[in-house]
């Protein structure tokens, strides 16, 4: 392990942050090439509708009009269904057109494209476009499209069912709450969430006719996945004749990894028309086109014995896919979701069944945590629930149920085995920064003055760095999840490094470039670390639950150790020792003993390109590359602590303190990581306080705007306190875990055990987020009206 | 949604009805009307420019009157869409005779679709009270000058 080293654990301003901050980014929008044309689409108004007629003569007459593009168009030219990345026993997989053909499934789905010279000409054509549409009835909630004659999304999937799916011991879970002293249960709606990354999605597609090749360029996590994708299952442009490029990216929260629509209009679009060809999403579409996030209905239930030890969770979840089985959709409710319902704790049994199901909305897959949230508020909103009714602290009834540090690795019940962990002490240094028995204390006074103040607390857990290919495969993954890296080394020293994970806000450029020169002992300044660009990179998975340092990280150390391997070698060869005699330091060679006679990093890399006095058996040049597949996943945990204060005449819930204890093992930027958690912490925060998205009972998204839509603020946080413990994953080389996701997973269950604490003077069990003003205060006003009525 | 608006005119319950049935006062009256035309018996077709919030288009469609029971009460549906979303609404209409004037009652449930619920949803009960406005008054105006006007 390399902590010790002169960058690795160094707290560095990340070297990209110039660019971004002063407008020199590159990203899919600023892109402009000779002759580009642009895309604008027609979109479905209606939630659940047929085409019976769609006239494109007057748009296509419009002047500057190039094509119009159809559904039917597609279907002629043999464009294949978008497909899904993960299989389940019977999934029903209904067909996911660029271009709905016949029916429209969702507000925003594509029933046509306009492209022409210029986009306000694309958006006003797209109007000339003659549609009848006969609307139909739709569902939005889960558990409505469940019930007996709701609207049907695909005849393919009866009763809406895309998968039923199930985990854990059912008849060991029944057994254990046959005995309990104590049981609980809530009905949990863990709420849809739209991503709102800062960069709307864009893409743009070129067709080069001499060498019938195509370049895309898009707002992508895993350009890869998209060459994989439109080659093998969409367009069948080979493979090699396909160029994905993803440039500087301004965010993606899981919602820039699927395959989208667009991306597959712009490439056929670029041929038809021979021009380039971009589309760049206003903030209103990617309201009603971005994979969203979350929606889940669940009833939980928590069963403890006499000695508060917990003996059984039982889960049942309806989670509404949205329209369409989207890239990464069954996996998100199922694997990333049921097998983290044991937490951090030494839960016996575990059983949880999930019913997925498909409405008229916006496809739901992965979003920061994905699956993980979700779980997590089950978990940690029953633990707490439980304790509040076995009249116990919160915090102690958690420390009673830890799993202890000598019993790992840990076999859960519900199928992972944790690597690491060492739940207290995360617990105890948030309990002391929280000031925890003052702040019981201030509770307790203000509580006799009508302050409310609530504590909450999420002893998270959760695993990333997906994860063994073996495994996943097993689990229905339709992709590896290795990751690759190419370190390569110029004549001149100076160190190109090809990473297969893509940076989209991670700090990447900065992080690993710490990794490399460390091991390399070559200023930072002399690594370029080059990504997102299937033209340039290794074949590589890119980046998604937070798997880009334990994954991506761990292939570029272990690159890098075969650079030195045979730096070495060289540097032998010239000094005229034996190998394993030759010491490296401070980026100098030397054999052992004699350090006044040395080979710089600088002499080694320029006669490795040279070769002009060289091993006979080596082959010339300085480069390597390591695909690396890790052994098991990483489980980074923690215990955050929310502090809110709600105010007994309006319901607004102030949070006023906030502190986040994670474990992430060894921190290679503890700069970039706390970056990590101040924004996952407000992310996490935004779900439980305000965000929401709102379909009305004939599917039209009535929050599609930041009027509606509340993403939190500045002024809706206090300044988070940030600590860490340090539990090195025993598996990878770094030792590293994932820090990316950790604030959201653990803060959206924090804030909504604060709020639930602060109301406990009404008696009032438990309230579904987000907590806004007006739904608090009718709780209150509610609990004081039945106080009064028993008075 | 629901919205509702009452309006009392200074003419007969048979001026203002009256005023009602006839198109060209229809396209005088109802703000941002660029044609209205009869298309059939107690029907007619038209284009609007409508504007709720942020989402501003013209809107092509029809306006149908039935249950009509002269000059008391009709039900209204109207249908017409844009590139920004689509609106459908049924609406009922009553008018009572109040001395010289006549107090004009409405109820209607418009379903929006699109852009135009997404982002205008929210506002569309205080344009819709504020277009009622300005129809009523132009209408009041045009009903005066119906024959068997009173003056005013």
């Amino acid at each position: 392990m390399s902590e010790t080293g002169k960058y690795f654990g160094k707290a560095m301003k990340r070297v990209e942050d110039p660019r971004f901050v002063t407008g020199t980014g590159r990203y899919t929008d600023d892109m402009t090439l000779p002759g580009m044309a642009h895309a604008a689409m027609l979109r479905s108004p209606y939630a659940h509708a047929r085409v019976t007629r769609l006239d494109t003569s007057a748009a296509l007459a419009h002047p500057g009009v190039l094509a119009v593009i159809t559904g039917k168009e597609l279907l002629e030219a043999k464009v294949g269904s978008i497909p899904t990345g993960w299989l389940l026993p019977d999934l029903k997989i209904p067909a996911h057109y660029a271009i709905a053909p016949e029916v429209a499934h969702h507000v925003g789905d594509i029933l046509a494209c306009v492209i022409a010279e210029d986009r306000a000409t694309a958006e006003d054509a797209v109007g000339l476009i003659d549609v009848d549409l006969e609307p139909m009835d739709a569902v939005a909630l889960g558990s409505e499209a469940l019930a007996q004659g709701a609207p049907l999304v695909h005849p393919e999937a009866p009763g809406n069912v895309a998968f039923e799916w199930q985990i854990g011991d059912r008849e060991a879970v029944d057994a254990n709450f046959e005995r309990a002293y104590k049981t609980v249960k809530l009905n949990l709606r863990n709420h849809r969430l739209v991503p709102n990354a800062i960069e709307p999605r864009a893409s743009m597609a070129s067709y080069q006719r001499a060498g019938d090749e195509y370049t895309l360029w898009t707002t992508s996590q895993n350009p890869h996945i998209h060459r994989l994708l439109i080659a093998a299952f969409i367009l069948g442009i080979p493979e090699h004749k396909l160029r994905v490029i993803s440039p500087d990216v301004g965010g993606g929260f899981g919602s820039k990894i699927f395959q989208y629509q667009e991306e597959v209009i712009v490439l056929y679009a670029a041929k038809k028309v021979n021009r380039p060809v971009k589309w760049a999403a206003r903030r209103s579409e990617a309201f009603v086109s971005d994979m969203q996030g979350r929606d889940h209905e669940t009833v939980a239930e928590l069963a403890v014995d006499e000695n508060h030890k917990v003996l059984g969770l039982r889960v049942k979840t309806v989670a509404n896919l949205g329209a369409y089985l989207t890239t990464f959709a069954p996996a998100v409710p199922t694997y990333l979701y049921g097998t983290l319902l044991n937490g951090t704790y030494k839960f016996p049994a575990v059983h949880c069944e999930v019913t997925g199901v498909f409405t008229h909305t916006v496809p739901v897959d992965a979003y920061r945590g994905a699956g993980r949230p979700e779980a997590t508020y089950v978990v940690e909103r029953m633990m707490s629930r439980m304790a509040h009714e076995l009249g116990i602290d919160p915090a102690e009834f958690r420390r009673l149920n830890f799993i202890q540090p000598d019993e790992f690795p840990y076999q859960t019940p519900v199928a992972l085995v944790y690597d690491s962990g060492n739940y207290e002490p995360a617990l105890d240094q948030a309990l002391e920064r929280v000031k925890y028995a003052d702040l019981r204390r201030e509770q307790e006074e203000g509580r006799k003055q009508g302050r409310y103040i609530g504590i909450g607390f999420s002893s998270y857990l959760e695993a990333c760095g997906l994860a063994p290919s073996k495994l996943v495969g097993m689990l229905g993954a339709q992709a590896g999840q290795w990751e690759s890296a190419v370190v390569r080394v110029m004549p001149t020293g100076k160190v190109e490094v090809l990473t297969g994970s893509h940076s989209h806000g991670q700090g990447h450029e900065t992080a690993f470039a710490q990794i490399v020169a460390d091991d390399l002992q070559i200023p930072i300044e002399d690594i370029a670390i080059i990504h997102g660009d299937t033209g340039r990179i290794p074949y590589g998975w890119g980046s998604y639950g937070s798997r880009s340092a334990a994954v991506g990280g761990s292939a570029l150390k272990l690159a890098t150790s075969k650079i030195l391997d045979k730096a070495r070698r060289i540097a032998a060869h010239l000094l005229e020792a034996a190998p394993e005699d030759v010491e490296y330091e401070g980026g100098k060679f030397f054999a052992k003993g004699v350090p006044s006679n040395a080979k710089s990093f600088f002499d080694v890399a320029l006669m490795a390109h040279l070769a002009h006095n060289f091993p006979e058996d080596m082959e010339p040049g300085l480069e390597a590359s390591y695909f690396y597949d890790p052994k098991n996943f990483v489980y980074p945990f923690g215990t955050h602590i929310a502090v809110v204060e709600v105010d007994a005449d309006t319901g607004k819930t102030k949070l006023i303190k906030y502190v986040a204890v994670d474990d992430c093992g060894p921190m290679i930027n503890p700069l970039i990581a706390e970056g990590q958690v101040h924004g996952g912490i407000a992310q996490g925060v935004g779900q439980a306080l305000l965000e929401n998205t709102v379909y009305d009972e004939q599917g039209q998204l009535i929050s599609g705007t930041y009027m509606e839509y509340a993403m939190p603020r500045a002024d809706d946080l206090p300044s988070f306190e940030i600590g860490h413990t340090v539990t090195p994953s025993p598996h990878n080389p770094l030792g590293v875990k994932g820090i990316g996701e950790a604030g959201t997973i653990a803060s959206t269950a924090a804030v909504a055990n604060a709020v639930i604490d602060a109301l406990a003077p009404f008696g009032i069990d438990h309230l579904d987020m987000p907590y806004t003003p007006e739904k608090v205060w009718r709780a209150m006003q509610g609990a004081r009206a039945e106080q009064a009525a028993d008075d | 949604m629901q919205l509702s608006g009452s309006h009392t005119l200074n003419a007969t319950r048979e001026q203002v009805w009256a005023a009602l049935q006839d198109p060209a006062v229809l396209a005088r009256c109802v703000p941002g009307v660029k044609d209205l035309s009869p298309d059939g018996p107690d029907r007619f077709r038209g284009s609007v420019d409508f504007q709720v919030g942020p989402v501003k288009g013209t809107y092509q469609g029809f306006l149908t009157m039935r249950n009509a029971t002269p000059p008391e009460s009709m039900t209204l549906d109207l249908e017409a869409k844009a590139p920004v979303g689509i609106i459908r609404a049924t609406g009922v209409m009553q008018l009572q005779q109040q001395g010289n004037a006549t107090v004009l009652t409405w109820t209607g449930s418009p379903q929006l679709s699109g852009m135009l619920a997404t982002l205008g949803a929210r506002l569309l009960p205080s344009v819709a009270q504020q277009m009622a406005g300005k129809f009523f008054s132009k209408l009041e105006v045009e009903a005066q000058r119906k024959p068997g006007g009173v003056t005013v």
